[in-house]
C-alpha cells in the first residue's frame, strides 16, 4: 500500500468527478455547439460544470471559460491581455516564486517588445509586497500573483496587489491553480480581473481548467476560430471531462471549511512529529499564512533528490521541485527566489496532503521516515 | 524494502539494458538510475553529447519499465563538471593527454552515484562495461580481469577503482560477447537492442570537438601561443596554445618537411611543441604516477606485466617496478610509439588486471628540447 503525498501535482479523482465523466462519457455523443437534442445535452451537461466552477471562484458563470488546464489559462491570459494592451503599457510584473508556466510566458513575450520584472519573494516565503507595489506603473501592461506558492503552500498579499491594480488601471492575473479547492478562491475580494485553476489539482481529471475572465477585459483568445465559450476559447469542449471537473469542484466547494480544518490538524501533527524525528529541519514558509495541506521542508545535508527516491522506493510518494526535460530534478527556483541558497534549495522536500490523505497515512510515513533520513544523511 | 538492491547505471545504450536484464531475470531487487552529466536546456541552441539527451533517458526509462524496475535521472551535472571536465581541460592545458573516461568510472559512477544509491538502499552498483570481477579467496580481494570479448573489453578504463569500489561494482556482461549482448536484448524486446555504439568521448556531440565542449562549458584555457621548435630546439612555426597537440600527433601541425614530422613532447612550462621524425616518438621507458595495484597492495618485486599504454593499445611486454613512492618505472622489451604523459598505463598478467598508474611527463625529452635552445 502506497502513501500519496503529492496532491500539489496532481490529487487523485475524486469518487464524484469520475461518476460525472463516467456518465457524459456513456450519453449519446454531440457536440456542445450542435443545435440537435444530443448537442443539447451535451451542452447541458457543460453549463451544469460551468455552474459548479463558477460558484467554486465567486465568479458568475458567464466568466468561466474551460481550458486544457492550469497552463493553457496561464497562457490565455497573459498572452491574450498583452495582445491587446495600450502601446504604452509594455511591463509585467510578476513574483519570481510564480509557477514556470507564469515565468516562461511571461518571459517569451520579450520579443513582443514586452519587458518582464520579476519581484523577490522574503525568506518567508510571501513575495516583496513593498517592490511589487512599486513596480506597478502606467507602463504596466498586466501583474501576475499566485494565490498560494505550489511548493511552500504559502499564501500570497493578492487583494492588496488587485486594489493597487484596480486604482492604476492594470490587468491583474491570479493564478489560482494550488490555491483552488484548499482555500477560498474569491474574485471580489482578489479584485482579480483573471483567475486560472486546474482541474487535476482538486480532484477533477487531468486536462481540464478554467479561466475566469471578468467582463469587459480586453483580450485576445489563445484559440481562435470557434464561438466556443463566447468566442474566448476555440475547439469543441472536452464535455466528459468538463463533467468530471465540474463534480471535483462541487465536492471542493461544498468540503472545502471542513477540509481545511482537517488537513490543518493532519499537517500540525506531520511537521510536529517531523522536528521530533530531525531536530535541524526546516520547514519552509512556516511564519507565514499557509495552505492547510502543504508542508515544504528542508533537512539540512540530505538532498531533497536523494529522499524522495528513497521514498518512492519505500513506498511513499513525495516531490521536489521541478523536473526538468530530462526527467532530472532541478533546484526549486522558489526556495532559492526566498533568498535561502543552493543548499536550501537542493534539499527542500514538499509533502502536500488532500482529500484521500488519511492518518494512518500520515503515521505510516513517520514511522518510515527516521530509517530513510539516516540512510541518506549517511551516505550523503 | 530489501538490504540486496541494486543500481543498474543505465546510459540508454543497448549494454546497460541487457545488464539490466540479466540482474532482473535474477529476480533481484533493482532501482535504474540514469546520470545526467551535461548540457541544461537552452532553448534553440540546446545541444546535447551523444550520451544525456532526452531521448536516451526516455529509452533506460522504457527498458526499466518493461523490466519492472523503478528508474530516476539523477542531475550530477556539477559532480561530472568538477570532477571530470574541469580536470580533463586542465590536463590540456598542461600538455597532458587526458584520460576522461577512467576519472568517470572512479569518481562518478563508482563513487558519486554509488554514493546516491547508498543513500537511498542500494549497495551496489552495476554497470553495462565489458569486463569481469571476481572475488579472490584467498585474499579477500576483488580482481578485475578482461572481459571474455577482446573488442569490447573495459577493463582498461576500470583500473583505477578501489577494492571497495570493484566489491561494490557489478559487470554482468563480463562474459559475454557483443553479439550475445545484441540477442539477449532482442530476446527481451528491448527497445535499445539495435542502438548503435557509443564511441570516443559521450560528453561530446555529433559535429563538435571537445574543445568546443569546452568553450561553451566555459572551460576553455586562455590560448597561449608558442612555439613549435625541432629537437635542435630550431623554431619551425608558431602554435595557438598547447591543448590543440597529443603526442604522436602528425596532422596539423602546418609544417613542411622532406620527413614527416611528428608532435613527440610538449612542454607546457613554455608553450613549447617538440616535434621530430617518427624514430623520436619510441620509448624504451616510462614512469607511472598514482600506482594502483590490485591482486596485492604492493609487489614484492619487479613485476613482468604486458602494458597498454592507450585504451586502443595491444598491449607490450614490460617490467614494473614500483619504487614504493606512489610511482613505477615501466621497462618495455622493444621501445613504445608514442607514450603520452596523462594518459593511463595498464599492466596485465593475461586477462589479469594487475594495477595501472597514470604516465608521467617525459623529463628527458623535455630537457632534450629546452638543452638544445
Amino acid at each position: 500500500m502506497r502513501g500519496y503525498f503529492d496532491h500539489n501535482a496532481t490529487s487523485p479523482l475524486r469518487p464524484e468527478a469520475r461518476r460525472a465523466w463516467r456518465a457524459a462519457s456513456e450519453a449519446p455523443a454531440g457536440n456542445p455547439s450542435s443545435l440537435h437534442a444530443e448537442g443539447r445535452a451535451a451542452r447541458a451537461t457543460i453549463e451544469d460544470a460551468r455552474a459548479h466552477v463558477a460558484s467554486l471562484t465567486h465568479a458568475p458563470a458567464k466568466d468561466v471559460v474551460f481550458t486544457s488546464g492550469g497552463s493553457e489559462g496561464v497562457a490565455a491570459a497573459i498572452r491574450g491581455v498583452c495582445d491587446r494592451a495600450d502601446p504604452d503599457r509594455r511591463k509585467i510584473v510578476v513574483s519570481a516564486i510564480e509557477h514556470s508556466a507564469v515565468l516562461e510566458t511571461a518571459r517569451n513575450l520579450h520579443g513582443a517588445g514586452f519587458e518582464t520584472v520579476e519581484i523577490a519573494a522574503r525568506a518567508d516565503g510571501r513575495v516583496d509586497l513593498d517592490r511589487f507595489l512599486a513596480a506597478l506603473d502606467k507602463r504596466v501592461a498586466i501583474a501576475a500573483l499566485q494565490a498560494a506558492n505550489n511548493e511552500t503552500g504559502v499564501i500570497q498579499p493578492v487583494e492588496v496587489v488587485g486594489t493597487h491594480c484596480a486604482t492604476r488601471g492594470i490587468a491583474f492575473f491570479v493564478d489560482a491553480v494550488q490555491a483552488a479547492g484548499k482555500m477560498p478562491v474569491d474574485r471580489d475580494r482578489w479584485l482579480a480581473d483573471l483567475i486560472a485553476i486546474s482541474g487535476h489539482k482538486l480532484g477533477g481529471p487531468q486536462g481540464t481548467g478554467a479561466l475566469v475572465v471578468r467582463d469587459g477585459i480586453p483580450m485576445s483568445p489563445l484559440i481562435a476560430g470557434g464561438a466556443q465559450e463566447r468566442r474566448r476559447r476555440g475547439g469543441t469542449e472536452a464535455v466528459a471531462a468538463i463533467a468530471g471537473f465540474g463534480a471535483a469542484c462541487e465536492a471542493a466547494t461544498k468540503e472545502l471549511a471542513n477540509e481545511a480544518i482537517r488537513l490543518e490538524k493532519l499537517r500540525a501533527h506531520l511537521e510536529r512529529s517531523l522536528r521530533s524525528i530531525s531536530r535541524d529541519v526546516i520547514v519552509h514558509g512556516e511564519s507565514a499564512p499557509r495552505l492547510p495541506n502543504t508542508v515544504c521542508a528542508s533537512f539540512p545535508g540530505i538532498s531533497g533528490e536523494t529522499l524522495v527516491i528513497a521514498l518512492d522506493l519505500a513506498g511513499f510518494s513525495a516531490s521536489t521541485g521541478s523536473a526538468c526535460a530530462s526527467g532530472a530534478v532541478e533546484p526549486s527556483h522558489v526556495i532559492r527566489a526566498m533568498g535561502l541558497g543552493e543548499a536550501a534549495a537542493r534539499s527542500a522536500v514538499r509533502f502536500s496532503l488532500g482529500w484521500s490523505t488519511t492518518g494512518g497515512d500520515v503515521d505510516r510515513l513517520l514511522a518510515a521516515l527516521p530509517d530513510l533520513l539516516a540512510r541518506a544523511r549517511m551516505s550523503g | 524494502m530489501t538490504a540486496e538492491l541494486t543500481a543498474v547505471a543505465m546510459s540508454g545504450g543497448v549494454d546497460s539494458s541487457v545488464a539490466g536484464a540479466l540482474l532482473a531475470r535474477e529476480r533481484r531487487p533493482l532501482v535504474g538510475f540514469s546520470m545526467k552529466l551535461v548540457d541544461r536546456l537552452a532553448g534553440e541552441t540546446e545541444r546535447y553529447g551523444r550520451c544525456c539527451s532526452p531521448d536516451d533517458f526516455r529509452d533506460a526509462r522504457a527498458v526499466a519499465d518493461r523490466l519492472g524496475f523503478p528508474h530516476y535521472v539523477l542531475d550530477m551535472e556539477d559532480d561530472f563538471r568538477r570532477r571530470v571536465l574541469e580536470p580533463f581541460a586542465d590536463d590540456y592545458a598542461r600538455g597532458l593527454t587526458p584520460s576522461p573516461c577512467v576519472r568517470c568510472n572512479s569518481f562518478l559512477k563508482f563513487d558519486a552515484l554509488l554514493a546516491r544509491a547508498r543513500a537511498v538502499g542500494a549497495d551496489r552498483v552495476a554497470t553495462g562495461h565489458y569486463a569481469i570481477l571476481e572475488r579472490d579467496p584467498r585474499t579477500g580481494r576483488t580482481l578485475l580481469r578482461a572481459a571474455r570479448d577482446a573488442d569490447k573489453d573495459q577493463s582498461y578504463f576500470l583500473f583505477d577503482l578501489t577494492d571497495a569500489q570493484r566489491a561494490a561494482a557489478l559487470f554482468p556482461l563480463g562474459g559475454m560477447t557483443k553479439g550475445e549482448v545484441r540477442a539477449e536484448a532482442r530476446a527481451a524486446g528491448l527497445t535499445t537492442a539495435e542502438k548503435a555504439e557509443s564511441m570516443d568521448l559521450c560528453f561530446v556531440s555529433e559535429g563538435e570537438s571537445y574543445r568546443d565542449v569546452l568553450g561553451r562549458m566555459g572551460l576553455a584555457s586562455e590560448k597561449k601561443r608558442g612555439p613549435i621548435v625541432d629537437r635542435s630546439g630550431r623554431i619551425l612555426a608558431e602554435h595557438e596554445g598547447i591543448e590543440a597537440f597529443t603526442i604522436g600527433q602528425r596532422r596539423g601541425l602546418g609544417l613542411a618537411s622532406a620527413t614527416p614530422l611528428y608532435v613527440v613532447a610538449i612542454d607546457a612550462g613554455t608553450d613549447r611543441v617538440i616535434v621530430g621524425p617518427e624514430t623520436d616518438l619510441y620509448r624504451e621507458a616510462c614512469v607511472v604516477e598514482r600506482v594502483r595495484w590490485i591482486p596485492f597492495e604492493r609487489p614484492g618485486g619487479p613485476v613482468a606485466a604486458t602494458v597498454r599504454i592507450r585504451s586502443g593499445h595491444a598491449g607490450a611486454a614490460a617490467t614494473v617496478r614500483d619504487a614504493g613512492d606512489g610511482t613505477a618505472r615501466i621497462t618495455f622489451e622493444a621501445p613504445q610509439r608514442a607514450v603520452a604523459p596523462g594518459q593511463a598505463a595498464v599492466f596485465y598478467d593475461g586477462d589479469l588486471v594487475l594495477g595501472g598508474g597514470w604516465i608521467a611527463r617525459d623529463r628527458d625529452a623535455l630537457h632534450r628540447g629546452a638543452a638544445a635552445l
